[in-house]
């Protein structure tokens, strides 16, 4: 038939919700991932078990994902995924798949928090929980406690005189007087030159010597911990040692006990004296390893080393309700949790324990709220608030500086902080989606919201699940996933994606809790069904960790009796809804002929599209086409699997191809169509014919 | 890669398409071929027998010194004891002193044994050094009566260092005579590898230059390279 007018979408944009709409935008765009190559969206890909010849990974324990973060090292020969689920934090063991443990009674979060926040920082990685768990290191192997989280305790120092009696009137170390006497057979009178020995103490008779002492803890990263409190003062007088050949004053030894062991992970423990009659403490000696409670001092005070770091140099570790945290210029920082929500605190350079006494921020001085995530973007690190943004600048040797960088826009979403490649840093917002981007410098930030053509979709979000909201940018697809709760439900039923074209769509289905990229680039997925297995055939079933993959499969579901392997449930449905056409002129009826969708072949699978007129989504006004395959029209069809015949059909290329649907008259003002299909589909855009009336809209209603 | 997940899946009623169908086949060959590791492996599949013993370790060589020679430039004999005075025994200790040039008067490292390994892969290397040593503490060895010099208790550290990077410090070793065994075992690159032994001996401290203050009897070091 022929038809007097044509408008064509070749190159498919994204989903927009508001009017009017751009020309290549659509009102749906529902479980499509995006292909540069083709310039198409299509359905091919889904979720799948982490070990695939397993159950559900792992069976035990059940509940969701609270947490997931992938942490590699060794070029990427050794990966840990870590997760949090049940109250414990685990990690993925690939050779005996199953898992270990790195901490429990981990609390976990109520529905209103975020889930755990994860940084590397040289080595470790570094995992905060807002007090749900002490904050810890982890390199693999070992669960180190992040920070000093006490002071030191002070040994006990034995002054000479306490056992002066108990060991014959003698000092701990002193010339002994058998020694004095000439060996047999050596010539020449004997006098030892004992009285030169550096110990402690003074030679002169009836002076007093006192001393204290100091220790602290150094650990494997090379942080020192805060130094203890002093010993009490131990102080003796020296006296006259009577000996079979003469009397003498001697220096001595002092003997330290109790000495402080340090947490995993500490290397030696460090001495610090003041020197005789002092009050400056000096470091005496380190007591390697980190066993050993006992050390005797002989280090003469000439003896001593450097003055010992000033007590506000290093802190009882000053956060330990941290939530969020990140690794910038050699620092770590920490906000100060909810005992201190408005701080930030950064640690010493390349010494994640070391906080200093001053080493901090303060930004309640403004209004925008508590602390919410931190992000290192270029040469700054981003601070974000409630509802504000400031940003950290300088270096640790000059000092950093905090400046307000914009009001009313922040975050309550730290695991949806993601920097995409290129553009820059995205963020869930209270209203949206925003991103900053900026240059290498960081001479000019700019903020913008990038959400607008799917606002309406934020109208419905939970606002007391914000803090639970993860993201990731997926490196293979190319695409950042966020994954919302909307409408009261109280998991994260709804992702938004954004693709690397600029565009939007949603996924729903895939029941996501936690999200994080692994060494290969997958993206490993926390299940927030927590549910392993199910006596009711068919019930749907997961727990632990899944993979979104190329398996056109959206979940499992139980095999039955509890047995049974689970099933796949199937692909999802994609669904496709185009932007009202009112072919330039509203008020003219028109006459919709055709639909020609650009596809490229897939093989038998059918598709139905079903089309609406007049702004109306319910099926009253629409019509659906019969079935139809995605086959060249006026070709012979490419084989397919489960009919091509092995040595006979040749192999096949996917072909670009016009689906042509016939569309039953009717005349509208506003024209849109849409199909929804399980089958995999590589859509890239569409052309609609019609025929235009002189027929117009009638006259209005009378009121 | 410790793991491949479905790239594509292939599923009736699809056109057979060549390019789908390597792409999904190519992921296990990839699997097969070269990622193959812990990750993926499950726990014991591979057993002792089912590997050569030369696919693990590369070398294991050993190198044995002597007792002490005496050594002009930086082992010495204690002139003090070795007088006829204080040792008429006329016995001959010979060992570090704080005058010799590599010591210094003693609080640096000294490094004074080495061995070369000219063919090492990369892979982890084991350093197995036992050392038999003889330390003059102060109530052992005391100066004559009348004489200017002053002893005082010792004690050293001993150091190993593999290319110029130290890669094994001891604690401090006070026993007066002892023999130790030193290990560490850590990550090299293909090429030539150097060990080299070191002491830390105490700061002097009232203490005469010609004395010796460290004595080695005998040493054995073990280099062992797995390669990867």
């Amino acid at each position: 038939m022929k038809t007097d007018r044509k408008v064509q979408t070749p190159i498919l944009g994204g989903t927009y919700l508001g009017y009017p709409s751009p020309d290549d935008s659509c009102t749906r765009l529902e479980n499509f991932k995006y292909d540069d190559q083709t310039k198409a969206y299509h359905n091919h890909f889904g979720v799948e078990k982490f070990f695939s010849n397993q159950e559900p990974f792992p069976s035990v324990p059940t509940g969701r994902v609270d947490s997931l973060y992938s942490y590699t090292r060794h070029q990427g020969a050794q990966q840990f995924i870590m997760f949090e689920q049940g109250g414990s934090i685990r990690y993925v063991n690939g050779s005996t798949e199953g898992y270990e443990t790195l901490l429990t009674n981990v609390k976990p979060p109520v529905l209103n928090q975020p889930p755990a926040q994860f940084c590397e920082f040289g080595p470790y990685v570094i995992c905060v929980g807002g007090g749900r768990f002490a904050p810890f290191k982890f390199r693999g192997g070992q669960v180190m406690p992040l920070g000093w989280s006490f002071k030191t305790a002070n040994p006990i120092a034995f002054s000479p005189e306490d056992n002066f009696p108990l060991i014959g009137n003698q000092y701990f170390i002193q010339s002994p007087a058998d020694y004095d006497q000439p060996q047999i057979g050596q010539l020449g009178g004997g006098a030892a030159k004992d009285l030169e020995f550096p110990c402690l103490g003074t030679l002169t008779a009836g002076e007093f010597n006192t001393y204290t002492y100091k220790v602290s803890a150094v650990n494997e990263a090379g942080s020192e911990s805060p130094l203890s409190t002093f010993t009490g003062p131990i102080r003796w007088e020296t006296v006259t040692i009577t000996k079979p050949s003469a009397n003498v004053e001697s220096r001595t030894a002092v003997l330290l006990d109790d000495i402080f062991v340090g947490p995993p992970g500490t290397s030696y423990r460090k001495i610090y004296r003041t020197r005789r009659n002092g009050n400056d403490y000096f470091f005496c000696n380190i007591l390697t390893g980190n066993k050993e409670t006992k050390y005797v001092d002989y280090i003469g005070d000439d003896e001593l080393g450097a003055l010992a770091p000033d007590e506000t140099e290093s802190i009882p570790f000053p956060a330990p309700t941290a939530q969020v945290c990140a690794t910038f210029k050699g620092c770590l920082f920490l906000d100060g949790g909810r005992s201190n929500p408005t701080r930030v605190f950064f640690s010493k350079p390349l010494q994640p324990d070391t906080f200093g006494a001053f080493d901090y921020f303060d930004v309640g001085t403004r209004q925008g709220g508590s602390v919410t995530g931190l992000y290192a973007y270029y040469n700054v690190l981003l601070v974000f608030r409630e509802r504000a943004i400031d940003i950290v600048t300088g270096d640790p040797v000059n000092g950093f500086q905090i400046t307000p960088f914009i009001d009313s826009v922040g975050t309550r979403s730290p695991s949806t902080i993601t920097v995409i490649p290129n553009v820059g840093v995205i963020f869930l917002g209270d209203d949206g989606v925003y991103l900053i981007s900026g240059n290498f410098q960081a001479l000019k930030l700019d903020i913008n919201k990038i959400s607008g053509p799917i606002d309406e979709t934020f109208e419905r979000i939970n606002r007391a699940q914000l803090p639970r909201c993860v993201a990731a940018w997926h490196p293979e697809w190319k695409e950042w996933q966020c994954y919302i709760s909307v409408g009261g439900d109280p998991r994260l039923s709804l992702g938004i994606i954004y693709h690397e074209r600029g565009t939007w769509s949603t996924r729903q289905g895939f029941n996501v809790s936690a999200i994080t990229i692994d060494g290969s680039n997958n993206a490993i997925v926390g299940s927030d069904i927590g549910v392993p297995s199910s006596v009711v055939e068919g019930t749907p079933i997961g727990n632990g960790l899944l993979v979104l993959s190329g398996l056109r499969n959206g979940g499992y579901t139980a095999g039955g009796g509890g047995q049974e392997a689970p099933n796949e449930s199937g692909p999802l449905k994609s669904t496709f809804r185009s932007r009202w056409h009112d072919f330039g002129y509203p008020a003219i009826k028109k006459h919709v002929k055709y639909i020609y969708l650009y596809l490229w072949t897939t093989g038998d699978q059918p598709i139905e599209v079903s089309w609406y007129r007049d702004r109306d989504w319910t099926p009253a006004g629409s019509s659906t086409s019969p079935a139809t395959i995605i086959q060249r029209a006026d070709h012979p069809d490419q084989p397919i699997y489960g009919k091509a015949v092995w040595g006979t059909d040749r192999w096949q290329d996917k072909l670009m191809t016009q689906i042509r649907i016939d569309v039953g008259q009717f005349g509208c003002s506003d024209f849109a169509f849409e199909f929804e299909t399980s089958a995999p589909i590589v859509f890239t855009g569409y052309a609609i014919e019609l025929n235009t009336s002189p027929q117009e809209t009638i006259g209005s209603k009378r009121a | 890669m410790p793991y491949t997940f479905s790239s594509k899946t292939i599923e009736d009623d699809n056109i057979v398409q060549s390019r789908e169908f390597d792409v999904a086949l190519d992921a296990y060959v990839d699997t097969l071929n070269g990622g193959i590791d812990r990750e993926n492996l499950p726990v014991s599949s591979v057993q002792l027998n089912d590997r050569a013993q030369a696919a693990v370790y590369n070398s294991g060589r050993h190198w044995i010194f002597g007792n002490n020679v005496p050594d002009k430039a930086f082992l010495d004999g204690d002139d003090i004891f070795a007088a006829v005075a204080n040792n008429p025994r006329n016995n001959f200790i010979i060992g570090f002193r704080y005058d010799s040039d590599k010591v210094n008067g003693g609080g640096g490292v000294s490094y004074w044994k080495s061995m070369q390994l000219a063919d090492v892969e990369e892979g982890m290397m084991t350093i197995t050094y036992t050392q038999s040593s003889f330390v003059p503490k102060y109530w052992t060895f005391f100066a004559a009566s009348g004489a200017a010099q002053t002893v005082a208790r010792k004690n050293f550290r001993t150091y190993i260092r593999y290319n110029g990077v130290v890669v094994y410090v001891s604690d401090y070793e006070y026993q007066m005579w002892m023999t130790r065994t030193h290990t560490v075992t850590f990550p090299v690159p293909a090429g030539d590898g150097l060990i080299e032994l070191g002491v830390e001996l105490r700061p002097q401290k009232d203490d005469a230059d010609t004395q010796v203050i460290l004595s080695f009897v005998g040493g054995q070091v073990h280099a062992f390279n797995r390669r990867r």
